[in-house]
């Protein structure tokens, strides 16, 4: 047999031996979908943050029961905010003690497992929105699909006297 | 002007001659001697058929694997030069991960068709080929996905389970091929191809993406892929 036989046998039998090309999964960072509102100007659609007090809870009814979390409280022009595992989730936005919004927005969701490393996720499709506009005037729908990319859900619109 | 040139306008002659049913015998014997002198020139335009088994999915399932793959190939040598070839294969994966405990599984056909280049075609002497190809794979799959249920951690902790049973895939890909095949005994030979994959349709589930696809390998936009081929060359 020729050398350079010899050298390719060798060079084949090391490369059958290098473990399989399959390679680590690469997981997001982020498995958690929130639907994300902006808070804009109603006219200028410039955004805005809503009253620096203002506490948002979101409301699940789960076999009947209403169930009530503290889901946002911080003074910036957008909120994340998480969903229900119902089809329904409502959310009241308390300005101050007696001054409210509630958004009630209703939703598919989307079980989703992308590689069995990484672990499963929720997503939603958003089906509808509904809205009192106490403060708010109102709000549009710009992405149905929550998922767990970072991107503006919802526009909410406030009257310039409504906002901070 | 040139042998070459002169040849081929003798040879279309003839072919122009022979089509009208009027060849001569001078041109005959001038035909003749034209094609042994270009047999001796050019390489036949077909060389032999080559069959292939893979090998290195039995070994990396040896060392541990989940994939399971078995394929063959069959490949034609045209001019010591261009190498048609298709490859037909089974694939399949039955895994659950230890941390997340998602159980995936399926086994399925896939085929690959293309073609190689042997860079070394004017060097025939050469006990093997050195080629770059490429392949556009295909495979049409049904696997299952079962996973602990989701958990609402805000409300009320509702369950929802994950158990998706026969989910319809159909994937195209694209693969470029770097191989190199050695004649080790008589008619035998081995080698091996390297392959970067790409992905270029795969149909879209709501609620899950292949882990693994056949064929294709783990279920990624790209793969790489390496195949380690036993080759017989059929005797005619």
């Amino acid at each position: 047999m020729k050398k350079r036989e010899y050298l390719f046998i060798i060079l084949s039998s090391l490369l059958a031996l290098l473990p399989g090309c399959g390679g680590e999964a690469e997981c997001p960072l982020n498995s958690v979908a929130l639907a994300r509102f902006e808070f804009r100007d109603s006219k200028t659609h410039v955004p805005v943050q809503i009253t620096s007090g203002a506490t948002v809870t979101g409301i699940a009814t789960i076999n009947g029961v209403l169930d009530i979390d503290t889901v946002f409280n911080q003074a910036q022009n957008y909120m994340s905010v998480p969903l229900s595992y119902t089809d329904k989730t409502t959310y009241v936005i308390h300005y101050t003690e007696i001054m409210r919004d509630t958004i009630e927005v209703k939703h598919k969701n989307i079980p989703f497992v992308s590689d069995i490393e990484c672990p499963a996720m929720m997503f939603y499709e958003v089906e509808d929105i509904r809205y009192t506009t106490y403060a708010l005037d109102s709000i549009k729908l710009v992405n149905p699909q929550i998922t767990n990319e970072e991107r503006i859900n919802f526009n909410i619109y406030y009257r310039a006297a409504s906002a901070d | 002007m040139k042998k070459e040139s002169i040849s081929t306008y003798i040879i279309a002659l003839l072919v122009l001659t022979s089509l009208w049913g009027m060849p001569t015998r001078l041109q005959a014997q001038e035909s003749k001697l034209i094609t042994i002198e270009e047999e001796a020139e050019k390489p036949t335009l077909f060389q032999g058929v080559y069959v292939g088994v893979d090998v290195f999915g039995f070994v990396n399932q040896v060392l541990g694997s989940d994939a399971k793959t078995a394929e063959v190939s069959v490949e034609a040598n045209l001019l010591n030069r261009f190498f048609p070839v298709v490859e037909l294969g089974v694939g399949g994966m039955d895994a659950t991960d230890d941390e997340t405990n998602i159980h995936f599984k399926t086994s399925a056909p896939f085929f690959r068709i293309g073609a190689n280049y042997n860079v070394f075609y004017k060097k025939p002497h050469l006990p093997g080929y050195f080629t770059v190809g490429l392949r556009y794979g295909f495979t049409s799959f049904d696997y299952d996905v079962k996973a602990p249920a989701l958990v609402d951690p805000n409300w009320g902790h509702t369950e929802v389970p994950i158990d998706y049973t026969g989910v319809k895939t159909k994937v195209g890909w694209l693969e470029l091929v770097l191989g190199l095949k050695t004649n080790v005994y008589k008619d035998f030979y081995m080698g091996f191809t390297v392959r970067y994959r790409s992905r270029l349709s795969m149909t879209k589930n709501e609620n899950s993406e292949p882990y693994y696809i056949p064929g294709f390998g783990r279920g990624k936009s790209t793969n790489l892929g390496i195949t380690y081929n036993l080759v017989y060359k059929l005797p005619f």
